[in-house]
């Protein structure tokens, strides 16, 4: 969970933005992509960016990357426009596409070696470089092997590794965990995280929980629209409508009830016997969003019978993905 | 222009690495070799006139062999998106390549 935001869009000057749009809007045809999308990616800060599939995340993220240009608004990056200054803002760009730009006849050192030297990374810091991409996303195994000859997950590593080549500004990644296995997404996390600490990252995945776990401020768009963007914890905060406490208890259900909707605060009530003991009831409550409700709670059960559990859940962010998205959580079962 | 280098370099040191690149040179050297003795041996002139303005219609055929597949191969395998988002490029406001594949965003 990170610190509350401290950074909107409205507030943060445009120095200490790295990467800055300012209503940008994408148009293929009659068909709008992006429609007036405005944020910024700050030094030091990794955001991630959420959406559904088709919700115009690639497309931003190609904007910002200088693959196309937008149809309105402006992109900047590092100071740098990217209709006008793009050759400029490209040295400062490190990029890792949905689908990782390999060629397959090279072998990983070959490859790693020609993005450095067209990338413009100094003839004579280019070992180094690779020494230090290759050790930060574990390829040594792989490092003479040809690309063909990888699995998608070395694959994934191979196209991080030439988006860190040359120490750019900001790094772009679009699902960069993608095809990993559990042990390599947590190396991946890392070499983001440590690598987000002094420079601007712009993450996009599906995985939720690898937002909560590494990103500052987190970006939610659907139809190519701007949601939401905000710390983890203040988009808790955002859509904290019902909050549910989870007790268990030895007490008589009929008292128990009672003496629960007596609390302030408690909207609706669940008993049932838990399921490992049939003296000890369940109670779900849904009460509301303010503070103190679920102390009240236990206060009051405490004080006639056995408390032996009491939990109050807060939304994951599946939930406020699905909230901001259009979709009732309550649809999908809450989490 | 360093980054044109490394394209350079990649491209010629790909075609080596497959017998794409043999091949085209075999079948531009056997087309050679027919127009110089043709013209030399049997027509009987002592110059290389003719045998020049052969090779250049042969490489009309050729090149185009070679080096049709380029961009395709490099949308293909995606890395048309490195490509163009290298500092090499010095593509300044036309985006008309880069909007051929508008369906995934």
């Amino acid at each position: 969970m990170g610190p509350p935001s401290r950074f909107s869009p409205a507030v943060m000057s445009p120095a200490a933005a790295v990467v800055a749009l300012e209503s940008v809007s994408k148009r293929y045809g009659t068909k709008t992509i992006i429609q007036d999308l405005s944020f910024t990616v700050g030094k030091g800060e990794i955001v991630g960016f959420l959406g559904p599939n088709g919700a115009g995340k690639t497309t931003t993220m190609r904007m910002i990357a200088g693959f196309t240009t937008a149809t309105s608004g402006r992109v900047t990056v590092a100071g740098y426009d990217m209709s006008t200054q793009n050759a400029e803002a490209a040295r400062r760009i490190g990029y890792l596409p949905e689908r990782p730009p390999l060629y397959d006849t090279l072998d990983v050192s070959a490859y790693l070696r020609f993005v450095a030297r067209a990338k413009g990374v100094p003839r004579l810091a280019i070992p180094a470089e690779l020494e230090r991409v290759t050790a930060a996303c574990r390829l040594e195994a792989v490092y003479r092997h040809e690309i063909y000859k990888l699995s998608k997950g070395y694959r994934q590593r191979v196209g991080l590794a030439q988006a860190l080549l040359g120490t750019p500004e900001v790094l772009l990644l679009d699902e960069p965990t993608i095809g990993l296995d559990p042990g390599q997404i947590q190396e991946s996390r890392e070499v983001i995280r440590s690598f987000g600490e002094a420079h601007a990252v712009l993450l996009s995945t599906h995985i939720l929980p690898e937002v909560t776990m590494i990103c500052r401020r987190v970006a939610i768009i659907n139809h190519g629209r701007l949601l939401a963007i905000d710390s983890p914890s203040g988009l808790q905060r955002a859509v904290e409508q019902t909050n549910r406490v989870t007790l268990q208890a030895t007490a008589p259900a009929q008292p128990l009830r009672e003496e629960l909707m007596a609390v302030d605060g408690v909207r609706a009530l669940d008993i049932h016997a838990a399921a490992d003991d049939d003296r000890v009831l369940s109670v779900e409550c849904h009460v509301d969003a303010r503070e103190g409700v679920e102390a009240a709670i236990a206060r009051a059960v405490a004080s006639r019978w056995a408390l032996h559990r009491l939990e109050r859940h807060q939304p994951t962010l599946e939930n406020i993905f699905l909230h901001y998205v259009g979709e009732a959580p309550a649809a999908r079962g809450a989490a | 222009m360093s980054g044109m280098l490394a394209v350079c370099q990649k491209e010629l040191s790909t075609y080596f690495r497959s017998p794409i690149a043999y091949f085209v040179v075999a079948v531009f050297m056997v087309g050679t070799g027919y127009f110089f003795s043709y013209n030399t041996f049997l027509t009987g002139n002592a110059t290389m006139a003719e045998t020049f303005q052969n090779m250049g219609i042969l490489l009309l055929l050729v090149i185009p062999a070679v080096s049709m597949r380029l961009f395709s191969g490099e949308y293909g395998a995606g890395t048309m998106e490195l490509l163009q988002t290298l500092s090499s490029r010095g593509r300044s406001s036309s985006a008309s390549t880069s909007e051929r594949s508008p369906s995934c965003c």
